[in-house]
């Protein structure tokens, strides 16, 4: 019986089950360590992200015509 | 649906183009981005952000979905295939991500430009915003590059199975 869970990067002759590469798994990692960072790193902002953010007289706009 | 050698060689030529162009479209942002975010002058902050819209709209996301087109072309028409080796995954995906974000984005960088096409002063109206998107764009995209050239070896179980038919690539130009 073989032992698909072996770390034997070479597996039997026409196997068509071969482990995942050791770059994918730690690029994978990786990348789920920087998405819970940025998740983490909007929710410390309190979620404020978007364009919603960037209205207009947020930063010295000029007033809009015919307003006081 | 394999392409013929000509039509390989001018679709990876055209993707290699919008790849690289879009890179380098996005280290040219990061400088405005750097620029709008670090000026006192109202005039170049208005200016880089302005610009920013018009040229994300004119350059980047056209350059992002001839990338991505291309791309999947190159896997359908070629021994490579869009799911058959891990690094070809890993360059759609970055692909759809970077895509997708940067569309997203653009609703923001119009917001920026258009605080800045009103505003009175610069005091406040730099963001750091662009700064961190772009330069996420570089390194995603960097990634991508370094994906293209290295080709790290790994079949996903789709790969296999056309491995299996003999099916699967490399493919020389």
């Amino acid at each position: 019986m073989p032992n698909h869970t072996s770390s034997t990067p070479s597996p039997e002759p026409g196997s068509t089950e071969q482990p995942m590469p050791r770059w994918v798994k730690r690029s994978i990692i990786a990348v789920v360590v920087v998405v819970l960072l940025i998740v983490a790193a909007l929710l410390i902002m309190g979620g404020d992200h978007g364009p919603g953010r960037h209205g207009p007289g947020n930063h010295g706009a000029a007033p809009a015509a015919g307003s006081s | 649906m394999a392409l013929s050698l000509g039509a390989r060689k001018l679709t990876l030529t055209a993707h290699v183009v919008a790849s690289v162009g879009w890179l380098g479209a996005v280290a040219t942002f990061t400088a405005l981005s750097v620029i709008a975010l670090v000026s006192d002058d109202l005039a170049t902050v208005r200016g880089a952000y302005l610009v920013m819209e018009a040229a994300g709209w004119a350059v980047l996301v056209p350059l992002s979905l001839a990338s991505l087109a291309t791309g999947v072309i190159q896997g359908l028409g070629t021994k490579w295939g869009v799911l058959r080796h891990y690094w070809v995954v890993f360059k759609l995906v970055i692909n759809v991500v970077a895509s997708v974000v940067l569309i997203l984005y653009m609703q923001t960088l119009s917001a920026l430009a258009d605080d800045a096409a009103v505003a009175t002063e610069a005091d406040g109206l730099g963001s750091p915003s662009p700064v961190v998107h772009a330069a996420g764009a570089i390194v995603l995209l960097l990634v991508a590059t370094g994906l293209s050239v290295y080709k790290p070896k790994g079949l996903t179980a789709r790969g296999r199975r056309a491995q299996s038919t003999g099916s699967v690539g490399p493919v020389s130009l």
